[in-house]
């Protein structure tokens, strides 16, 4: 391992690939501020610019745009509330209360040492557990992707919201239930799109993330017609005190190590990890109830999480060639267009390109805190735009995400449906983020859940027979229940 | 105070009933969905998923209505407000109607300057600036990663 490291370090410290590292950093960000153009876009796009490197290079360049687009993400959550990519909508909850309360650029700051730290510690495990964690990934089933996916949307509907469970859970069945619009690929057959060609794939996660958060966000800043929304805003600081330090550092810690072994099992990914991780510090929290009103733990939770589970989605693709993530699934691609088929001889055939993907990880993580600390001030200074210019301006850009993804014209208008019905709800209380998680994962829980019954072949008697399924299903029947048996015991 | 919480459960009740007729339209559409001979015989096809999704949401519906209570406001609307996220709402949908034909530049421009109007902003200059600037700078960077913004159906056809 420790001649890994080094071969590791000495391919990316060289000066041709700490160019690479810091380019690549420096383009994700930008293109990750964007609505729309999250980390798999901007990967696709540098794509074809990697062509003329060697594999290596080329793969340091794409980690350093992963890690670049994830925290131009963050950024865009932070400041106007517009998740991009699913992984940073957990984000938004803390980031962008905290940001409007006339702090965005500590927001801005927690974000990017949230994401430093927990790149960085995630990076430490992937060197020390990368081999065994990919064989423990393996031995998941459908059944048990099932119960964790489904453990994670109940996780969300009990800990993430402050209204009723019931509520929540209904609105994790809306978004399952939109996420079955669409051509079922199993099947082949057409569900609920009333003969549209235009919903013949759907409706796309960044269109709803878009009508439900940024869409609906702007909207109801008009609503409010509340002059004093956005507080005076500070003098830009992006320094720590002590005390903050001191709260968030167990939360980074605990939430790095539960980000990468949730990024280690394939679909499972930053928005669990986040979704989770916010859930896990808003359930310990001895006063939760600040969350979801700029809380720095509720912030620095999803951020950590989510870079952590990055790190950590990397393993099932080094090491057995399975995609984690939708974004490693790109990255895969690109590595057979290099002509590299990872897979556990990757370790012993090319260590260089191994190792080197590992360090350049890391060093993408300082980079990023280097070079995106000095414009935090600088980002942190759109909220001081006049509402009257701002609210538009986020409007455009959240048609232009959506619009970018198809260019179809009928997406703007199924925009502006959400984006109407989304205020609708969030004026009564009902949350949005079950609604969005259940829509994300809706494809994937009846996918497993399908494909767990064929290998069955109908019997129920497999959810008796492994250990890992019996726990997962303890889990989840658990939370489901304990918003309701926590109300008993108080009466 | 009576009152508005009586609008509110109001609201609350109305918005719950509205899910619940959602659902149930989505379970009489699922019983739509054509299946291919041998999948209706399979214990998993296209529209298992689809059921144990409406059967759930009605469950939940039912119980909302039975034991949640409406809990307060999440936005304090005002009249104002409200008109003026309808207008900034269709003026959006009518900027999707008319991109293909006037293209990104001008619907863009032209979109920018109204939401400015629709929020208060009177300036002219201010409006006109601010609007170019942002479209000029989205379609240059755009210009610069290669993604195409069409000019528009209506301008290639003078042309």
């Amino acid at each position: 391992m420790l001649e890994g490291l080094a071969i590791g370090f000495q391919t990316v410290l060289s000066l041709k690939s700490l160019t690479l590292v810091l380019a690549g950093c420096g383009i994700g960000t930008v293109i990750g501020m964007l609505p729309g153009l999250g980390p798999i876009s901007a990967i696709a796009l540098m794509i074809p610019v990697t062509y003329g490197f060697d594999p290596a290079s080329g793969m340091i360049l794409l980690a350093g745009v992963y890690y670049g687009a994830i925290f131009g993400g963050s950024t865009s959550s932070i400041l106007i509330n517009a998740p991009g990519v699913a992984g940073t909508v957990a984000t938004s909850f803390d980031g962008h209360p905290l940001a409007k309360s006339g702090q965005p650029s500590k927001a801005l700051a927690i974000a990017a040492y949230a994401s430093f730290a927990g790149g960085t510690i995630a990076a430490i495990i992937l060197v020390l557990l990368a081999p065994n964690l990919a064989s423990l990934a393996l031995g998941f089933q459908s059944i048990d992707y099932f119960l964790l996916m489904l453990l994670g949307l109940f996780l969300v509907a009990a800990f993430t919201t402050d209204g009723d469970y019931l509520k929540a859970l209904l609105m994790t069945c809306l978004g399952l239930a939109l996420s079955t619009i669409g051509t079922d690929l199993t099947s082949g057959v057409q569900r609920f799109t009333f003969g549209n060609m235009d919903l013949i794939d759907g409706i796309s996660f960044l269109l709803l993330a878009m009508g439900t958060f940024a869409m609906a966000e702007a909207l109801l800043m008009v609503i409010r017609n509340d002059e004093t929304s956005f507080h005076g805003i500070k003098r830009p600081s992006i320094k720590l005190e002590k005390k903050e330090i001191l709260e968030i550092a167990p939360v980074v810690g605990r939430s790095s190590i539960l980000g990468f072994f949730v990024g280690v099992l394939p679909g499972a990914g930053a928005t669990i990890a986040s979704f989770l991780a916010y859930g896990m510090e808003k359930k310990i929290a001895t006063d939760s109830s600040q969350f979801g009103k700029g809380d720095i733990k509720g912030l620095a939770a999803p951020e950590t999480a989510n870079n952590a589970a990055c790190t950590g989605s990397f393993v099932p693709l080094l090491t057995l060639g399975i995609p984690g993530s939708g974004t490693t699934a790109v990255l895969l691609g690109a590595l057979v267009a290099y002509g590299i088929q990872p897979g556990p001889r990757l370790f012993l055939d090319q260590p260089e390109i191994f190792w080197s993907v590992i360090i350049s990880m890391y060093v993408g993580n300082m980079f990023l805190l280097f070079l995106n600390l000095p414009l935090i001030p600088y980002l942190a200074q759109i909220l001081t735009i006049p509402k009257a210019f701002l609210i538009p301006i986020i409007i455009f850009f959240s048609l232009m995400g959506v619009y970018l993804v198809s260019f179809n014209t009928f997406d703007i208008q199924l925009l502006v449906i959400i984006a109407l019905c989304a205020v609708c709800l969030r004026v009564f209380s009902f949350p949005m983020a079950p609604l969005l998680l259940g829509f994300i994962l809706g494809g994937i829980l009846e996918d497993n859940l399908r494909r767990a019954l064929a290998l069955a072949d109908g019997q129920w008697s497999f959810l008796l027979e492994r250990p890992i399924t019996l726990i997962l299903i303890f889990l989840t029947s658990a939370v489901l229940l304990s918003p309701i048996l926590s109300k008993l015991i108080r009466r | 105070m009576k009152n508005t919480s009586g609008v509110r459960m109001a609201g609350f009740r109305l918005g719950t009933l509205l899910l619940l007729l959602v659902f149930l339209s989505y379970g009489y559409l699922t019983t739509d969905i054509r299946l291919d001979f041998w999948a209706e015989s399979e214990l998993f096809n296209a529209r298992t998923f689809p059921y144990l999704i409406c059967i759930t949401a009605i469950i939940l519906c039912v119980l909302i209505l039975v034991f949640s209570k409406a809990g307060p406001l999440n936005v304090m609307p005002s009249r104002t407000g409200i008109v003026r996220a309808v207008l900034l709402l269709s003026l959006t949908f009518l900027y999707g109607l008319c991109l293909d034909q006037l293209g990104f530049m001008v619907t863009s421009t032209i979109f920018l300057i109204s939401a400015f109007m629709i929020l208060g902003e009177r300036n002219w200059i201010r409006m006109f600036a601010t609007a170019a600037s942002v479209v000029v700078t989205f379609w240059i960077l755009m210009d610069s990663l290669d993604i195409y913004l069409a000019p528009g159906s209506w301008w290639e056809m003078l042309n």
